[in-house]
């Protein structure tokens, strides 16, 4: 049965290069509203899976719906639902960002020649879009991606690592972008990132990916309470606490240098760490839970086993 | 809930209407690019400064034997080649250039068919194919066959005419006025005969221009689908001169008719009837040549995962 309120759902998406496994049995739902945060390291298939949604690649298997419109079978009204930006935002070079937009316009039919300006408007282009777009900068080039994806009114709206390559205030200036485009358009915007901090900031929800095979999906919130708590320990040994430590049953993680150690346990285990280390001989100095923060989840759920 | 007596659009009709408007798309983009413009240019230049040369040439060394409408063709046929290396460029560059600036990727996620943003590009290709011979073709009319040459040639002769014939137009004007108008009526042939010929030259060029679309849809790299397209033209013109290779081979190369084509429309000029049959075959052998390689590369970009 479908959920009313998902507008991009996958059930066991798979897709094989060959024998490699990109992306494995991939179920998610985004739901109207959300600003989905699809996590994972290098390789992990965030962009295979995006690719897949909106055509580029063809999935092994499974389904993929947008608004409840199964996209393999009816492709061309699923894409009407998205806009996208995969990848590295490509134009043609030689033409000014507006005459960019108008050919993209074009291409998508049926925008009327208002939207150009209001989406150029959106983004804050009015003054570099009659420049060519080989003169744009990369954060230009990135307002000009999300321009394009918005031309359509999609509901729903897929980038792909959008802040890769912005310096720091190009970062925070189109974090800001996002975060007025889904309060104030509605946009539902499903969005992937290495930028765990500001995914953090603007997602409700989130997932992440690994190997292809999703770990975890959820209210980031709840993401972050899960009972895996991060504690600061302070030591005088710290060869001797981790020899201690580790191989433990209930110790999911030690991690750290010098005389200071982050140890990942459950939160009713937390007061095991210190009796070990006391029998063991260890003079325990500092005993802190540490704020788990979605990097620490990320690093967590993506180390090496 | 549709209203009564509403009707669901027939696919076929969406999508020949996206194709219609993504072949303007291509058009206009065919046209903002350097390379186009570029190749009308240099084909109207090359032709006219041809026919320009060689009616100089004629002019200063009492060349006889040599018609306007020679001017015409040779000028025309020389001028277009230099027109079809450029569109054999813009052929390979049709697919790849989308592929390496990954322009791809924002294009096709959009609502439309993969096959209906090909066929685009090949129909802008065939437009400007088309454009290109009509350059080479007129341009060279312009300055070469217009101009009246009373010296010009004439293997067509009237009834009446002394031992050994007339050996121009302007001898039979000349020395019986009343055959002007089978004068002009033979000329009229002529014309037609020429036009004939320009009209199949459309199909060579697009054949040359159709292998470079699919080495460019095979070819992620702009460079090298250019490079490898432009190569194996050139090497194909080339081999011409050589007779083993031009004997056993040259008739199923896909260019093999561009110059049979030029010589019947340069019998044609001089008066003689062109037996076209002989080209036709090499037209045929063309006209494969485009079918196998627009269906291989629709068939390819069809079907492939876009992963630049």
């Amino acid at each position: 049965m479908t959920v009313a309120n998902a507008v991009l759902r996958t059930r066991d998406l798979t897709k094989r290069f060959g024998r490699f496994t990109a992306v494995d049995r991939l179920s998610i739902e985004v739901n109207e509203g959300d600003v989905f945060g699809f996590l994972g390291p290098n390789g992990a298939g965030k962009t295979t899976t995006m690719r897949m949604i909106v055509g580029l690649v063809r999935p092994t298997s499974g389904r993929i719906e947008v608004n409840g419109i199964d996209a393999r079978r009816n492709f061309l009204e699923a894409i009407a639902q998205i806009g996208a930006m995969v990848d590295i935002p490509a134009f043609y070079r030689h033409l000014s960002g507006r005459k960019n937009l108008a050919l993209l316009a074009q291409v998508a039919g049926g925008v009327p020649k208002g939207r150009i300006d209001e989406v150029i408007e959106a983004v804050g282009l009015q003054k570099a879009c009659f420049k060519k777009v080989k003169t744009y900068s990369h954060g230009m080039l990135q307002r000009l991606a999300i321009a394009q994806a918005l031309l359509t009114r999609p509901p729903l709206l897929i980038l792909d690592e959008p802040t890769t390559g912005l310096d720091p205030e190009g970062k925070g200036e189109f974090l800001h972008l996002l975060r007025g485009l889904a309060r104030e358009e509605r946009i539902t915007i499903f969005i992937s990132s290495h930028l765990l901090d500001e995914v953090e900031e603007i997602c409700n929800r989130a997932a992440i990916i690994k190997e292809g095979r999703l770990l975890v999906c959820g209210e980031v919130r709840s993401l972050l309470a899960e009972e895996l708590r991060t504690y600061r320990i302070v030591v005088s040994d710290p060869a001797k606490a981790r020899l201690l430590l580790e191989g433990r049953p209930w110790v999911h993680g030690v991690a750290g240098e010098n005389n200071r150690l982050l140890i990942t346990t459950r939160q009713e285990d937390a007061r095991q760490i210190a009796e070990l280390l006391v029998k063991g001989g260890v003079a325990l100095e500092e005993l802190s839970p540490q704020l788990k923060s979605l990097r620490t989840l990320f690093m967590e759920l993506t180390k090496e086993q | 809930m549709k209203p009564p007596g509403s009707r669901r659009p027939i696919p076929v009709l969406g999508s020949l209407r996206r194709t219609a408007r993504l072949t303007w798309v291509e058009l206009r983009k065919l046209l903002s690019h350097k390379l186009f413009p570029a190749a009308l240019i240099l084909t109207l230049v090359v032709t006219t400064g041809l026919a320009i040369a060689a009616k100089a040439f004629t002019r200063d060394m009492g060349t006889r034997g040599f018609s306007n409408y020679s001017l015409w063709v040779t000028s025309g046929t020389y001028g277009l080649q230099v027109g079809i290396i450029l569109l054999v460029a813009l052929g390979a560059m049709a697919m790849s250039t989308e592929a390496t600036g990954r322009t791809l990727n924002t294009v096709l996620a959009r609502p439309l068919r993969r096959i209906e943003l090909a066929a685009a590009k090949i129909l802008s290709l065939i437009v400007a194919t088309v454009a290109i011979v009509l350059v080479a073709g007129l341009a060279s009319y312009v300055v070469g066959g217009t101009v009246q040459d009373p010296s010009a040639a004439s293997e067509w002769q009237p009834e009446g005419a002394p031992a050994g014939g007339f050996p121009s137009y302007g001898d039979v004007l000349k020395y019986h006025p009343a055959y002007g108008w089978a004068v002009l009526l033979a000329k009229g042939v002529v014309i037609g005969e020429i036009l004939f010929g320009f009209l199949l030259l459309i199909v060579p060029v697009l054949a040359a221009v159709s292998v470079g679309f699919l080495i460019g849809t095979l070819v992620d790299s702009t460079g090298l689908a250019v490079g490898l397209s432009v190569g194996i033209f050139m090497s194909l013109e080339v081999s011409k001169f050589i007779p083993v290779v031009q004997h056993h081979l040259g008739p199923f190369a896909y260019n093999y008719p561009i110059s049979r084509i030029s010589t019947l429309m340069l019998e044609a000029s001089g008066g003689t009837l062109p037996r076209w049959d002989d080209a036709l075959t090499g037209v045929a052998i063309s006209a494969g040549y485009i079918a196998v390689s627009l269906a291989i590369s629709l068939i390819v970009f069809c079907r492939r995962d876009i992963t630049l």
